[in-house]
């Protein structure tokens, strides 16, 4: 890509080792250099067993390195956080909650900033309270604030919206599809609004057909919002039609293989899949992929 | 002086002493069989028969087809079914006027309209019976709820509770009787004891099974969201263990019943257990037969009346 933007998550140098007791440790990553920048659509790949969800879980915080550092704009990554939303491949809906509810539990907790208003005892309307800052200019003094219960609504509505399920919103996850609960599951990672959106191999579980589907609708909110996406994947076409940058990640040890650009330009459908461009990526990446399954044993080459 | 060389002792390798141990007649038995699976010739095998006669197409029960008055029905059935062999049966043992003997179900119904509709004597017992259950289940629920959420969360609880409630869980609350009146006395206190006792080792493992089992997935999702401890026990697992609560008061109930019993063994003259043990002492076979299906069907109201708020409750499972 040409022009590109600012670091939002660097990581760096990072091992990590899950320790076995009597026998070898297993190395889920090993030396694993990545920037992730701003608007960018990140796709990892590999055979299973590379790591790409550990290296997910480190981002997100839910897991810490052995070895190594991960940071969000230099700050290092000690815990989970609003500012980096994850989409489970489990979907990981409360089933306690409607549609709507679980859309509105990712606001619950997030703040947002508002001009501090106060009564104008003269005309007795609202105003806003300036200060002056630092360099002298005249400012509106803001606070944080969470969100108040008909915003959450509306934010979710919003996004229930996006995701096609206008009229499910009392539904509760038990009587949804498996694709219908994933689009609740990317509705509410929407709705946090985060600056990240990590995605863990969010529609490994679906039918081919929703698969299609769902990665078009991720396309467009994609194309309209370009929000910082690190998606995971084993889906050697998903990748290259989704992604700005492919990560090709290699088993035992946990390493990344090859970077690539994707430079197909947006807006995409599946019908970019017909691109030659598509097709020469495509198998590029198949080729690389295929060559470690080999090597590791998986596939018998005779 | 010559230097003695050490002799180095070499660590045995992996289940060395396993095979050591192993005895040899299993050894033997190990290497027959091997010897059995290599002599399989796979291409003299014949082909699995896949005819229909073996393997065809079986209609497949479908039970979920079964409407509500069928299973009303059936349960009816089984009800005059059992009231007739009693029936027969206290026949019989009229008949040949031997030492066996067992009221008719008539006789029983006599009992009731006596002791519960002419003579208010059966409320009276059950009003002191049911005092004593809904004090001593609302102790265990106040306190098996805390104590069960603890021993999910924090080991040190758990490892503090655990051998109590394994080794009570195995003595029948009869048992402690003579002990419980020992130290209570025979006042309301002991019956509540023994309830409570019942209720909440009963009510303590399930709801501790339920927080055990909370989708740990849910709990990520929510840290991701900003969630902090305190907002995570309200919003995910009291929610998720909730259905176990709802379970474990119905089985609290069950427990409560059982024991109600042994509790009114603790020396009182009301209540319904020391009203079932009172005409069986008199051999009043009729009235002791009533308070237990009074007993009984009781048992059946509280859990049918939990089940329908449960069901209201938990609708999203």
């Amino acid at each position: 890509m040409e022009n590109k933007g600012k670091v939002v998550i660097k990581i760096d140098n990072v091992r990590k080792v899950y320790p076995v007791e009597n026998g070898d440790d297993v190395i889920a990553l090993n030396g694993v250099n990545l920037e992730i920048r701003e608007n960018e659509f990140i796709c990892v790949v590999g055979p299973s067993g590379c790591g790409k969800t550990t290296l997910l879980n480190i981002i997100g915080g839910l897991e810490q390195p052995t070895q190594g550092e991960a940071t969000i704009h230099g700050r290092p990554i000690l815990g989970p956080g609003p500012d980096r939303g994850i989409i489970f491949q489990q979907y990981a809906l409360f089933p306690w909650l409607t549609v709507k509810k679980n859309v509105m539990y990712s606001t619950k907790f997030i703040r947002h900033e508002v001009p501090v208003m106060k009564k104008n005892k003269e005309t007795g309307e609202m105003e806003p309270v300036y200060e002056t800052d630092e360099n002298g200019n005249t400012v509106p003094l803001m606070k944080k604030v969470r969100y108040s219960r008909t915003e959450r609504e509306a934010i979710a509505r919003k996004y229930i919206g996006m995701v096609q399920l206008n009229g499910f919103e009392n539904k509760y996850p038990k009587e949804l599809s498996g694709g219908m609960k994933q689009r609740v599951a990317i509705a509410r990672g929407y709705a946090l609004n985060s600056e990240v959106l990590l995605l863990d191999e969010p529609f490994g579980a679906l039918d081919a057909q929703t698969r299609s589907q769902l990665q078009e609708d991720l396309l467009r909110t994609w194309e309209k919002e370009r929000k910082t996406c690190f998606f995971i994947t084993h889906d050697v076409d998903e990748c290259v039609l989704l992604a700005s940058r492919v990560i090709i990640m290699s088993a035992r040890p946990g390493q990344v293989k090859e970077i690539i650009d994707i430079d197909l330009p947006y807006p995409r459908s599946q019908a970019t899949k017909l691109d030659p461009k598509f097709q020469e990526y495509r198998n590029h990446i198949w080729d690389v992929v295929y060559k470690m399954y080999v090597d590791s044993g998986s596939i018998n080459n005779n | 002086m010559v230097e003695k060389e050490k002799k180095v002792k070499e660590p045995k390798p992996k289940g060395y002493y396993k095979e050591k141990l192993t005895p040899k007649f299993i050894k033997d038995s190990r290497v027959k069989r091997d010897a059995a699976v290599a002599a399989v010739d796979l291409a003299s095998l014949s082909k699995p028969i896949n005819d229909a006669a073996t393997s065809g197409p079986k209609k497949m029960k479908d039970f979920t087809l079964w409407a509500g008055w069928k299973t009303a029905l059936v349960g009816l059935g089984g009800v005059i079914f059992v009231i007739l062999i009693w029936s027969l049966y206290a026949y019989i043992c009229d008949l040949q006027n031997v030492t066996s003997y067992l009221s008719s179900p008539w006789e029983v119904v006599e009992s009731f309209y006596e002791q519960a509709i002419v003579h208010p004597y059966l409320w009276r017992h059950l009003g002191a019976s049911l005092q004593r259950i809904v004090i001593g289940y609302l102790i265990a629920l106040i306190t098996s709820v805390p104590v069960a959420f603890l021993m999910a969360w924090y080991k040190p609880v758990r490892a503090f509770f655990d051998p109590f409630i394994q080794f009570l869980r195995c003595v029948p609350p009869i048992a402690y009787v003579p002990v419980v009146v020992a130290a209570f006395g025979t006042n309301e206190n002991s019956k509540y004891f023994i309830i409570f006792l019942a209720v909440f080792l009963t009510m303590t493992v399930t709801i501790y099974q339920g927080v055990r089992n909370v989708d740990l997935t849910l709990v990520k999702a929510a840290y991701t969201f900003g969630a902090r401890d305190r907002n995570l026990f309200l919003g995910v697992i009291v929610p998720s263990a909730f259905p176990f609560i709802l379970t474990a008061m119905r089985l609290g109930v069950g427990a409560a019943m059982t024991t109600l019993v042994a509790a009114e063994l603790t020396g009182t003259e009301t209540g319904l257990g020391a009203f079932i043990q009172g005409q069986g002492s008199q051999t009043m076979m009729d009235g002791c037969i009533m308070g237990i299906l009074v007993l009984g069907l009781f048992g059946i109201l509280f859990d049918k009346g939990l089940l329908f708020i449960e069901k209201r409750l938990t609708r999203w499972k």
